[in-house]
């Protein structure tokens, strides 16, 4: 039967052409080999995701592990008919959702610690550059949660209207308009302060 | 003033320049006659220049170790695990050691050549050479047994492909493979079980069987050899399977093609 060529495909390294859905179908077939890829491709981001969030260079080494752990545990849940990315952000943002709920307080402390310690960097960087980022920052770091996950995903993240929408559940309009909001006060943070 | 509104919400996607060109058209239009909305538009350009050009940090090694670290511990979870679901039912444990299957080859080495002496010596009683080549064949079936049970899927591969030589398996390792075809997690073992039971299609047990796991498999490549099988036994009962199959939306198109074909000929 010309079926039986098949047992012979099985086994083939990890090709380094696959998709990301391509990868996760592996993964959750038992190639557990075929994470590491998406750890190459995505763990930057995801760290620089829960950086900006969180402003702790451990914390988010933590939760990025985190996100990766939770893959492996539910890789039999990915279905693969759905955007891998869409997926991994979803994961991403309930680990930074569980986080901030067992932080609640604590991450207010931890706020203001950063912010103080950035003053006193500016006092001595001299850098424009450098003072601007850390009012942007700043800027951010004063935005209600939600708006500051919208606009994490919506600009730094670099994802789409369509994508926020299946990572949030919110509908596309909902999204734009979440998106328009937050930038709008971003905006007027930031320029009461430069 | 009552455009500033509608435009205001526009106006991200313009610096994007992810407007289609009506909109595009209708913003500039726009932006030409109103002082204050284009001063946001500037204000939003250096807004979105200045968060692009925050810098990407790079995370330590210890993240990338740490994640290392926690794919081989999955890893070995996977094996560990793969070994506890070694089947309780047919298990022998003696079997499963590497001395054990070396036992056993030798054990039908020597039954073998004391068959070949009671052969080759003054006529012996033709009930014992019965009972010596049933005790042989029942050796194999036992070694195909424990292999089916086997962790490593290219030994239950193995197994199943050594079956499809045999000429007339007994109802225990027809059970057995059939048991394989429905629940082994490798789809190329579940493949390679449907190979060696279309040996045997027709026996009633696995005609029925074959009828069975259609509505069971879920990969499309034994799809297609099982529906092929069904049309070439004339089993009428497949009709109902293929259209269940039809129904599903989850399923193949070609496997869909194959079955409306199926369903024909049967029919």
């Amino acid at each position: 039967m010309v079926i039986n060529k098949r047992t012979t495909t099985k086994q083939n390294p990890v090709k380094i052409f696959s998709t990301d859905e391509e990868l996760m179908v592996a993964v959750k077939e038992g190639d557990l080999d075929a994470l590491s890829p998406i750890f190459e491709k995505y763990h930057v981001k995801l760290y620089n995701f829960f950086l900006r969030l969180t402003g702790d260079r451990e914390t988010s080494r933590d939760l990025t592990q985190n996100v990766f752990g939770r893959i492996l545990k539910y890789r039999e849940t990915y279905n693969e008919k759905h955007p891998f990315k869409t997926w991994i952000y979803q994961l991403a943002r309930n680990v930074h959702i569980d986080y901030y709920n067992q932080n609640r307080y604590l991450v207010s402390d931890v706020d203001d610690a950063e912010t103080i310690a950035s003053r006193d960097k500016d006092a001595i960087e001299e850098m424009e550059d450098t003072e601007r980022h850390e009012i942007l920052k700043e800027a951010l770091g004063r935005l209600p949660a939600d708006q500051q996950e919208v606009i994490e995903l919506s600009r730094f993240q670099g994802l789409k209207y369509e994508e926020i929408s299946k990572i949030t559940g919110s509908s596309v309009p909902a999204v734009k308009v979440k998106v328009h909001r937050a930038i709008k006060r971003l905006k007027e943070i930031y320029f009461q302060m430069v | 003033m009552e455009n500033c509104k509608k435009i205001e919400l526009l106006l991200i996607d313009f610096v994007d320049k992810t407007l289609n060109p009506e909109e595009t058209l209708f913003v500039k239009t726009h932006l030409e006659s109103c002082k204050s909305c284009s001063e946001e538009v500037d204000r939003l350009v250096i807004l979105f220049e200045e968060m692009n050009k925050i810098p990407k940090e790079i995370p330590d090694q210890l993240l990338r170790q740490n994640f290392e670290t926690m794919l081989k511990n999955e890893k070995q979870k996977v094996v560990s695990a793969g070994l506890a679901m070694a089947k309780p039912e047919l298990r022998i444990r003696w079997f499963y050691s590497t001395f054990g299957q070396i036992a056993a080859g030798f054990a039908l080495l020597i039954t073998g050549m004391v068959l070949g002496l009671l052969i080759s010596s003054n006529h012996p009683g033709l009930s014992q050479t019965e009972d010596l080549k049933k005790e042989i064949t029942e050796m194999k079936d036992m070694l195909i047994l424990t292999k089916l049970d086997q962790p490593s899927a290219s030994q239950r591969i193995m197994a199943a492909n050594y079956l499809e030589e045999m000429t007339a398996p007994d109802k225990k390792i027809l059970e057995a493979l059939i048991n394989t075809m429905n629940t082994d997690n490798n789809s190329n073992v579940r493949m390679a079980a449907v190979n060696a039971l279309s040996k045997f299609k027709e026996q009633q047990l696995v005609k029925d069987a074959l009828v069975e796991t259609l509505s069971l498999q879920t990969d499309p490549i034994i799809q297609i050899s099982l529906i092929n099988i069904l049309v070439e036994i004339q089993d009428k009962r497949a009709v109902d399977k293929m259209k269940e199959l039809l129904e599903k939306n989850s399923t193949n198109e070609s496997v869909k093609k194959l079955a409306e074909k199926g369903i024909l000929t049967l029919v």
